[in-house]
């Protein structure tokens, strides 16, 4: 889609400035202003893993490790993942490539 | 170190001047006293429950959004230590388990606060409180509060607190303040250490002088002592390069707030 942006393997992300972050029942609940969202537990394992330092690819090694999955598979996913929350505003690219599709 | 302290003579010394009313439902120490925090200088805390609304010369009334609206506070001192004395009514009681319904959190009023400081610390206190008389009357109010909303709507609090000071943070150091950024992101460390410890029924945010006794009482598996207390005396602070500490101090926080559960 036109606008939509792609991340890459490369790509760092960190949480958003101004998001805000509850854990309820066991499940993280990211908000930002009046929108909120309840992350399923590979996208919190992803979120988690967010600091400002770690490429998507290392995110993706990490998904493979914990649920056993190649890592190809991961890395594709944590992108989905990934771009879902970047279009969310939820998440913020820090450094690394971003193109736009 | 904690000093140990006789409250044998309370209820007959409460009795002789005139502080025990008849209909009253339990007395309780409560506060520094009765967690085994107090010095020689520390005040007695005292709660009377009562069925029938206090009323005394000597007492002075503290504004609450009750009905009665009032809470009669006596002072007295006793062979050189202060007492204070709070009157609670049972039907305030009531009216305070009502405002941290399970309901009323599910209904979405965790946004804003549920209590004023002083009923918040009426109900917190009942958790360490020292019977003196009416452990019956106690121990009911103790399951009620557990099976409340009350830990809810503490944690959601101190986070709320800690997002407003992240925020304020983050402004701040985008201004080129990084002073005021340092001051905020220290701010953001005591309500996210409150909530975690509030998370784990350990309470007493309104008092922060408590919480490094209150992080060692509780104990919390997700943050060694260690940690909290190198971040709360900023024993990492460059003054050369305060931004770096306050980015760290904030990305900390945001990283505690995920493992709290509200």
């Amino acid at each position: 889609m036109a606008g939509t942006p792609a991340l890459t393997g490369s790509a760092v992300l960190s949480h958003a400035t101004y998001i805000q972050v509850r854990k309820y029942r066991g499940h993280l609940i990211v908000a930002l202003d009046d929108e909120a969202v309840e992350l399923d537990d590979v996208t919190e394992f992803i979120f988690k893993r967010l600091d400002g330092a770690a490429r998507v690819r290392d995110i993706g090694e990490a998904v493979a490790a914990a649920y056993e999955v190649p890592v190809d598979e991961a890395t594709a996913d944590s992108i989905e993942v990934l771009t879902d929350l970047l279009m969310g505003g939820y998440v913020q690219v820090a450094d690394g490539p971003l193109r736009e599709a | 170190m904690s000093t140990s302290h006789n409250l044998d003579g309370v209820l007959e010394r409460l009795r002789g001047e005139g502080l025990l009313p008849t209909d009253t439902l339990a007395v309780l120490c409560v506060g520094s006293v009765a967690r085994g925090w107090a010095n020689e200088r520390s005040d007695y805390d005292l709660v009377v429950v009562t069925r029938e609304p206090f009323a005394d010369d000597r007492a002075r009334g503290l504004p609450v959004p009750l009905q009665p609206a009032t809470l009669p506070t006596v002072g007295l001192r006793v062979d050189g230590r202060r007492w204070e004395i709070k009157y609670w009514l049972d039907t305030q009681m009531d009216q305070m388990f009502a405002k941290i319904s399970r309901e009323r959190f599910e209904a979405g009023n965790h946004a804003s606060r549920a209590l004023i400081d002083v009923e918040e610390l009426a109900l917190e206190r009942l958790i360490p409180a020292i019977t003196l008389t009416g452990e019956e009357w106690v121990e009911a109010r103790r399951r009620e509060l557990a099976e409340s909303a009350f830990r809810s709507f503490a944690v959601s609090r101190s986070l709320a607190g800690m997002d407003s000071a992240v925020e304020d943070a983050l402004g701040q150091l985008a201004a080129g303040d990084a002073e005021s950024a340092v001051l905020s992101a220290r701010r953001a460390i005591g309500h996210v250490v409150d909530a975690l410890l509030e998370s784990h029924d350990c309470y007493g945010s309104a008092q922060p002088k408590w919480r490094a006794r209150r992080f060692r009482e509780a104990g919390p598996a997700e943050v060694p002592f260690e940690q909290y207390w190198a971040l709360e005396t900023m024993r990492d602070l460059d003054p050369a390069a305060p931004d770096r500490w306050v980015e760290r101090t904030v990305q900390w926080c945001r990283r505690l707030c995920m493992e709290v559960e509200v």
